[in-house]
């Protein structure tokens, strides 16, 4: 009885190392056809403030971790913000950080209008992200009413969301074959920022230290993943 | 600024559910009773950890801007709010602040830190001072009797359980297929974890009714006539919309019982005579929530209760332009849908199907698909004539008005009236404000229709305006 006790330990020991070892990062997008086409471009984009929310599950239940959440909303934002540069696109949200709204309700007031206008979109959307090839989703002209929709090409939205499992939780999750790792999604979005007709939709899923790291747990597969999209200045290209 | 004057919206908040569910104690007030279990609250680690995440949660709805800022609508809630609390001292760690919240949602929240915010889809569908208070009664006492504190410790416990449970039925794999003690266990740990769940939101539950039967007694000691708690609960029950997030009363108990239950209340407590306000009165102070919730409500795809609630106004200020704009806004983006819903649409299959559409088409295809019926074309030309026509006497109570010119642009481009809808745009751009964040939106759609543009350069006839 020993030996399966202690088997069954280090098998599960053993398993928690590997999986924590082997944190993947998955990636999947949708295209709409005038952005693959070339017909329209993502070289300028405005960014709207981030939405990232952490939850830490434990064995006494979900709590939230608004203070972490905060910092990880302005992390993603930087690892986006790093990746799209790094293909060449300018952004253009000067004037749009929290700091810049909570002192301009007016605009405030726009971008949540916009935000709102997006999540009614995204409900459709997320449920059948693949219509995105059909051109079927839209937030309408009314991305104009962002000043900064002016001066750029796109608009993008991030999104994050993330389980952060305690290590009882994980352990107890291997035991009973739960959810045993955890998992953050991060979610951008492009949309026009003339039609509002949403461009790109790409969507990734990584199980390691995501909320301590968002560089390393998305940066490299968010750059490739940009660069399949069509993201950035593309020379030739019909316009 | 006039909140009328600018589209504003809410930003949908997902709220940790441990801020919404509150538990049972009782107030410290003389004059209202006390719960025992509140009267001897201590602090522990958990609640503390608590306390501080809520803290840093409740700064974080003012950064994002989600507090609204009108000081008069501000200013009034927490009049009444303080009104309700008396000279009541507030308990250790307890700071009373009570706010609208930008969130068309239909709901109030206290945090127990003693933030109580009212949601702007509450304060608009309240009529008067007295049903605002029964709102806050209900709130403060989740707040003075620590429920979310208790509530919190109770659901920990509870979640260690459905862990065991939870284990117990995967240890049931491990015995072979057939076996007694196999099924006991798989049949132990499902039914266990489906008791504790039960227990969870029935204990939630009996907080809700206390919060209402010390709510009741907290309005009536402080001048106002209880009957107006099951009057807000009637009002709760308005469906002219389906509920998008299914469930959202689940640890409430059931509306028509706790109108009932509270009704009785009131009637053994007396009180009829005691404030009540007017309707007035109550968007005097409160408008600019309603304003903004209207808005709110036609991002949101819920035309309906934007025009209920624009209605309202109306019929309060029928010479406010704004106002008018409002209603005549809510007409147009209303399109093929009637004002109220069918009496198919409130049975339960057909709120289910509702439900099935709004998460399944697109605001465009939706509307598609009503004009598609036989009554579609009909009611579409009625909506848009409404709207119309109430563009018209905003324009008539203030020539200098933009606004009502942008909503006869949009209403005149998707009849396909091309020159009326131009003409209505630069009228709107010459009278709109240098800094309208409208403008861009405006002349991009005069560009576009302007004899000889390039196709496509918006998308007009996809965009809900």
């Amino acid at each position: 009885m020993n030996f399966f006790r202690r088997t069954f330990l280090a098998v599960l020991l053993v398993s928690l190392d590997v999986g924590t070892a082997l944190a993947v990062t998955a990636s999947k997008s949708y295209t709409n056809p005038k952005l693959s086409s070339g017909q329209t471009s993502v070289t300028r984009v405005c960014m709207t403030p981030p939405e990232a929310q952490l939850d830490k599950v434990g064995m006494k239940g979900v709590e939230g971790m608004s203070k972490e959440s905060e910092i990880w909303s302005a992390q993603l934002q930087a690892v986006v913000e790093t990746e799209l540069k790094d293909l060449g696109v300018a952004i253009t949200s000067t004037g749009m950080s929290n700091s810049d709204l909570e002192s301009n309700d007016d605009l405030r007031q726009a971008m949540l209008q916009i935000q709102e206008k997006y999540k009614s979109v995204a409900t459709q959307m997320e449920r059948k992200a693949k219509d995105i090839k059909k051109s079927r989703y839209t937030l309408g002209d009314e991305v104009a009413l962002l000043p900064c929709s002016a001066d750029s090409d796109s608009l993008a939205f991030v999104e994050g969301e993330g389980r952060v499992l305690t290590g009882g939780k994980k352990a107890f999750g291997m035991l009973i074959g739960g959810e045993s790792s955890s998992r953050g999604t991060l979610r951008i979005t492009f949309v026009d920022a003339k039609s509002g007709d949403v461009l790109a939709y790409a969507l990734f899923l990584n199980n390691g230290k995501f909320e301590d790291d968002p560089q390393s747990a998305y940066g490299k597969k968010l750059g490739k993943e940009l660069k399949k999209i069509g993201i950035g200045p593309h020379e030739g290209k019909k316009k | 600024m006039n909140e009328c004057l600018k589209p504003r919206l809410r930003s949908l908040l997902v709220l940790p559910a441990v801020f919404l569910f509150v538990t049972p104690c009782f107030a410290q007030s003389t004059s209202i009773d006390q719960s025992p279990s509140s009267a001897s609250f201590q602090f522990t680690q958990v609640d503390l950890n608590l306390l501080a995440e809520v803290n840093e949660f409740d700064k974080q709805l003012s950064r994002k801007g989600l507090v609204l800022k009108d000081p008069i609508a501000t200013a009034y809630v927490q009049s009444v709010g303080e009104k309700l609390l008396g000279n009541q001292p507030p308990p250790e760690r307890v700071e009373f602040k009570f706010r609208v919240l930008r969130d068309p949602t239909i709901n109030a929240f206290a945090l127990p830190n003693g933030s109580i915010y009212v949601n702007s889809g509450l304060v608009a569908l309240l009529n008067n001072e007295a049903e605002l208070a029964s709102v806050l009664g209900h709130e403060i006492t989740h707040v003075i009797n620590r429920h979310t504190y208790i509530y919190n410790r109770s659901v920990r416990k509870k979640m260690v359980m459905i862990d065991i449970f939870q284990a117990a039925g995967a240890a049931s794999g491990f015995f072979p297929s057939g076996s007694v003690t196999g099924a006991v266990l798989a049949i132990s740990g499902m039914l266990g974890q489906v008791m504790v769940v039960t227990t969870i939101f029935g204990y939630s539950r009996d907080l809700e009714r206390e919060a209402d039967r010390y709510g009741l007694d907290r309005m009536y000691h402080a001048g106002y006539d209880p009957h107006a708690m099951p009057r807000t609960f009637e009002l709760l029950d308005e469906r002219l919309e389906f509920e998008p997030v299914e469930g959202l009363y689940r640890d409430h108990p059931k509306l028509k019982e706790r109108q009932e239950t509270t009704q009785e209340m009131a009637e053994k407590r007396g009180g009829r005579g005691l404030l009540v306000g007017t309707e007035s009165d109550y968007l005097d102070n409160i408008s600019a929530a309603v304003c903004y919730n209207v808005r709110a409500d036609l991002e949101g795809r819920r035309a309906r209760t934007a025009l209920a609630r624009s209605r309202k106004l109306t019929q309060w200020q029928p010479q406010e332009s704004s106002y008018l704009v409002l209603e005549a806004d809510s007409f147009r983006v209303l399109g093929a849908k009637t004002a109220l819903p069918s009496p198919e649409e409130l049975q339960k299959h057909g709120q289910a199907e509702h439900r099935k559409r709004y998460f399944k088409l697109t605001e465009e295809e939706e509307q598609r698909e009503l004009l598609a019926k036989p009554t579609g074309p009909e009611q579409l030309q009625a909506n848009l004539e409404k709207a119309e026509k109430y563009y018209h006497s905003a324009i008539q109570a203030n020539e200098r008005f933009a606004d009502p010119h942008r909503g006869l642009g949009f209403l005149y481009q998707r009849q396909g009236k091309t020159a009326d809808a131009l003409r209505e745009y630069q009228l709107y751009l010459s009278l709109a404000p240098p800094d309208a964040f409208d403008r861009l939106r405006i002349e991009r759609r005069l560009t576009a229709l302007q004899p000889g543009a390039a196709p496509n350069t918006v998308t007009p006839a996809k965009a809900p305006e």
